[in-house]
């Protein structure tokens, strides 16, 4: 008897805390979609939302390309580091972290002085007589940019379900005459697909909806949806197609998690490295 | 095999690591560039050090980061306790649910949602400023809760409860059983929960940009309005600072967990439990260390002289005040720190906060968001203020300084009887080229216009400079209220999309003077900036005409400072401390002190002072109507 009360008084604080900061600020963005300036009740926010279309189907592209990039480059470095030896690991693992540390928007500012006309990748191109090459202001620069800041998102989820697998699998693998890529593929691949999930589900969720690195990197073709909100607020604190438009990303994000902890069974979701 | 193993990590690392050694190496830059390295320099370390604003940002972010991981993680803890001991599996899925939520959501709809709720609130309390220290508070506390309770739950249900069973079997009360029993066994995730929620705390920018108010920047927010123009490497020499700290940092707490590996097999928990401490007291004492070790003012020999003209009355008050970002000297290579003078003579401590458009600085005040003692808008929003009756009338008795503003910026449009605001600075808008990449004579925009130049134009990317270079061209008003007005300068816009490089704003400080694009059109002022750094560039001030601009010290119709604001405003007009400015910011200065004062290096600059009469308009406020119908043309515009 006694302990149920308990519960239920140790509860009512974090419960009360979260309905006003997580459940009720989502309810006034909504009330902000459906109010004109007046607050009485209208579409017009709705109907303003296929303007936006470009942009959201921009955002999405740029996130996909940018999520399969790193899962791509991941997977093989993950591969290799779980294999080395474990001081070199735990070495390795830090240095993938290191960089998280540091701001983003430093980080991200960095790459300017890479990427410039005449900044150091076409200096290089430039001994050999080559470029200058247009690499600031593309959306190439915006998907490096998106691959650098949230790499280590993928790598450490893959390595963490790489490290799990019992090394006696592979040998097993191996003693039944399956080589090395079928080893990968039919052993090692099936046991880090919750790494990879989780991975997928931590690159392109910060991706998709990134300000800022859209706004130093790129140029005004390449805006992503994150900017145009933020923009949006700026200029009017109570925007109201601002607010539907983060309603519209909001729901494309939670379609995203649904549709990829489909694939992933396991009760953690994995969202915790 | 190995091979590929060891190449393809090696690349990733350089990958990972390229732009940190580019911020490494710049921050020992003895120019001013991020571009250009002259010769090793330690200037910058000097100079973030000697920075108020910059130790204050770091000193708030600590505390902010501390503080909030600390909340979050005895509440987290509690909250996973209560919610492991939830019976009803409907109950328990819902918590989880909504506990989940700041992590999935995108951290800019978290941030928004929450400034909503903020402002919300306060405008049905009726507070002078909805955000504040405290609203960035709750919000770290919010985004750093999860990240604790998937840390510690974990650990409840291993722990399970027959442990706790067996405890009260054996006559411990509940709370006992909790500190003997649970508690060791959680230990750990509740650790691991602290440092993720610092961590994050320290690094947040988004959430942290749409919910602080009034005079508490944290560092990422610092950082970004820095890199709104361009970075200085004061910037990256913290950066290095913090990384070089953070390594030291890890690399400590792995040759410790290497030696506990080896002692393992013996003492295994109490090991394991010192290490967490171990990591857990040195985040704190590194903290706190460097909270209090950062040296405070040890200023200034310039507000000696100053001080018997200012009474040190209002002494221990705060004045709020609401600048551009980069608009005011602040210290670097040995100028005038223009905040830490005036808060040396009058004893008065100053919150200084910058914005980026009129737009915003207005949407911010009339939210009631946030609330200052001083602002200063330019022209056309001066007048709207003043329309909307958002303005305090200023007292000159209080600014006898005013006698220094030439006559010509008194009784200007947008304050005809001079009683709201006093000029600071002076723009215009022109053209800037590369002389190196331009041939020929240059008088007129339409060279922006020119497909020789094609890859190689920049142009402003907002609204009302673009479209008033259209109109210039076009011969119209740029006030003009006419509907095809518009359309025909949005014609001629999306004419020159096929021409432009990018549409910029502060990024002409670094891609005009690198050589990176030809033309672009920006303020005169940031020209001199620029040609500092890159003696090829030219300016013109088109024959078509050009943008005039005054910015000018105003208050805020619910400053609660007043007094100090009309102190501070007279102090900005001080001979010296107007030099400084007008050095610093390049713009042309108001102010006859300065112009005609010897030591000005701008005296009689022929781009902020010409002689030859140049063909200019101000922007007037423009009626919503008309501002919503080019808003939209502009959408077409940028998306054209």
């Amino acid at each position: 008897m006694k302990k149920s009360f308990l519960s239920k008084l140790i509860n009512a604080p974090y419960i009360l805390w979260s309905a006003i900061f997580i459940v009720v600020p989502l309810i006034i963005v909504a009330y902000f979609t459906f109010t004109n300036k007046n607050g009485s009740f209208s579409l017009e926010n709705i109907y303003e939302i296929p303007d936006y279309t470009g942009i959201f189907l921009r955002s999405i592209i740029y996130a996909l390309v940018a999520t399969a990039i790193t899962l791509v480059v991941s997977y093989p470095f993950a591969y290799f580091m779980s294999r080395t030896k474990v001081r070199t690991q735990s070495m390795m693992i830090m240095l993938v972290m290191l960089p998280m540390w540091m701001n983003l928007l430093i980080r991200t500012y960095s790459w300017t002085t890479i990427l410039e006309k005449t900044g150091l990748i076409n200096s290089f191109f430039g001994l050999f007589g080559l470029g200058p090459y247009n690499l600031i202001g593309t959306s190439g620069a915006v998907i490096v940019g998106m691959v650098y800041n949230y790499l280590p998102y993928m790598i450490l989820p893959i390595y963490t379900s790489m490290s799990k697998i019992d090394k006696s699998y592979i040998e097993a693998a191996k003693d039944l005459g399956s080589s090395s890529f079928d080893s990968l593929k039919r052993v090692i691949l099936p046991l880090t697909l919750p790494g990879i999930i989780s991975g997928i589900t931590m690159v392109f969720v910060p991706s998709v909806s990134t300000f800022y690195i859209a706004d130093k990197l790129g140029s005004t073709k390449t805006l992503m949806i994150g900017d145009v909100i933020q923009k949006k607020f700026d200029i009017d604190v109570y925007s109201g197609i601002g607010a539907s438009l983060s309603l519209v990303l909001m729901v494309i994000i939670l379609i995203c998690i649904v549709f990829m902890n489909r694939f992933s069974d396991s009760e953690d979701g994995g969202i915790i490295v | 095999m190995k091979t590929l193993g060891k190449i393809i990590n090696a690349l990733i690392f350089i990958f990972l690591y390229a732009p940190i050694a580019v911020m490494i190496v710049f921050s020992f830059n003895s120019s001013r560039s991020t571009y250009v390295f002259e010769k090793f320099s330690l200037k910058w370390y000097g100079e973030f050090l000697n920075s108020t604003i910059t130790i204050t940002a770091v000193k708030n972010t600590l505390l902010l980061a501390v503080v909030s991981a600390l909340i979050a993680t005895v509440f987290g803890t509690i909250a996973s306790i209560g919610i492991y001991n939830l019976k009803s599996k409907t109950a328990k899925g819902a918590i989880m649910g909504v506990t989940n939520i700041p992590m999935m959501n995108p951290d800019v709809v978290t941030g928004v949602s929450l400034m909503l709720l903020f402002v919300f609130i306060g405008r049905f309390l009726g507070l002078a400023s909805s955000l504040s220290v405290y609203t960035i508070l709750i919000a770290h506390i919010t985004f750093n809760l999860p990240y604790v309770i998937l840390n510690v739950l974990p650990k409840l249900r291993q722990v399970g409860n027959t442990y706790t069973e067996a405890a009260r079997d054996l006559g411990c009360t509940y709370s006992k059983a909790f500190l003997k029993v649970i508690f060791p066994n959680i230990y750990s995730g509740i650790l691991s929960g602290f440092l993720m929620a610092f961590t994050l705390s320290l690094d947040d920018f988004v959430i942290s940009y749409f919910t602080n108010g009034t005079g508490f920047q944290t560092l990422p927010l610092l950082i970004y309005s820095k890199t709104k123009k361009s970075v200085k490497p004061d910037i990256y020499a913290l950066s290095t600072v913090i990384f070089v700290a953070v390594l030291l940092l890890l690399i400590l707490v792995n040759s410790i967990k290497a030696k506990s590996e080896k002692q393992q097999k013996t003492k295994r928990s109490s090991k394991a439990k010192n290490i967490v401490l171990t990591v857990v007291s040195a985040t704190v004492c590194i903290a706190i260390i460097a909270y209090s070790a950062i040296p405070s003012e040890n200023y200034n020999e310039f507000s000696k002289k100053l001080k018997c003209k200012y009474t040190t009355s209002l002494a221990g008050s705060t004045l709020n005040v609401f600048n551009w970002g980069e608009y005011i000297s602040d210290g670097i290579d040995d100028t005038l720190n223009v905040i830490e003078a005036f808060e040396d003579t009058t004893g008065i401590q100053v919150n200084y906060d910058n914005f980026d458009s009129n737009e915003t600085m207005y949407s911010k005040l009339k939210s009631g968001a946030v609330a200052y003692d001083v602002i200063i808008p330019s022209d056309y929003m001066i007048e709207r203020l003043k329309n909307e009756k958002m303005l305090r009338k200023l007292d000159y008795s209080k600014i006898p300084n005013y006698k220094f503003i030439d006559k010509k910026y008194k009784n200007l449009y947008f304050d005809e009887k001079n009683e709201y605001s006093v000029p600071y600075s002076v723009g215009k808008t022109g053209l800037i080229y590369n002389s190196k990449m331009v041939k020929g004579k240059v008088d007129s925009w339409s060279v922006m216009w020119d497909e020789k130049y094609k890859g190689q134009v920049l142009t402003f990317n907002n609204s009302r400079d673009a479209f008033s270079i259209a109109q210039f061209m076009l011969g119209q008003d740029v006030n003009s209220t006419k509907k095809s007005d518009w359309k025909a300068a949005a014609q001629l816009l999306k004419k020159q999309n096929k021409v432009l490089q990018a549409r910029v704003m502060d990024e002409v400080f670094t891609k005009m003077p690198g050589n990176n694009a030809a033309i672009a059109p920006y303020y005169a002022g940031d020209f001199l900036t620029m040609y500092d750094s890159n003696e090829n560039l030219r300016f013109v001030y088109p024959k078509e005409g050009v943008n005039v601009f005054v910015d000018s010290l105003c208050v805020p119709s619910n400053a609660k400072n007043y007094e100090a604001a009309m102190m501070f405003i007279n102090f900005m007009l001080e001979p010296e401390v107007a030099l400084a400015n007008a050095e610093y910011i390049c713009y042309a200065s108001p102010n006859t002190a300065v112009v005609n004062n010897d030591n000005y290096s701008l005296k009689g600059n022929e781009i902020l002072y010409p002689k030859k009469k140049v063909k200019e308009q101000y922007y007037h406020n423009i009626d919503s109507k008309t501002r919503n119908y080019y808003e939209k043309l502009w959408e077409e515009v940028l998306l054209s």
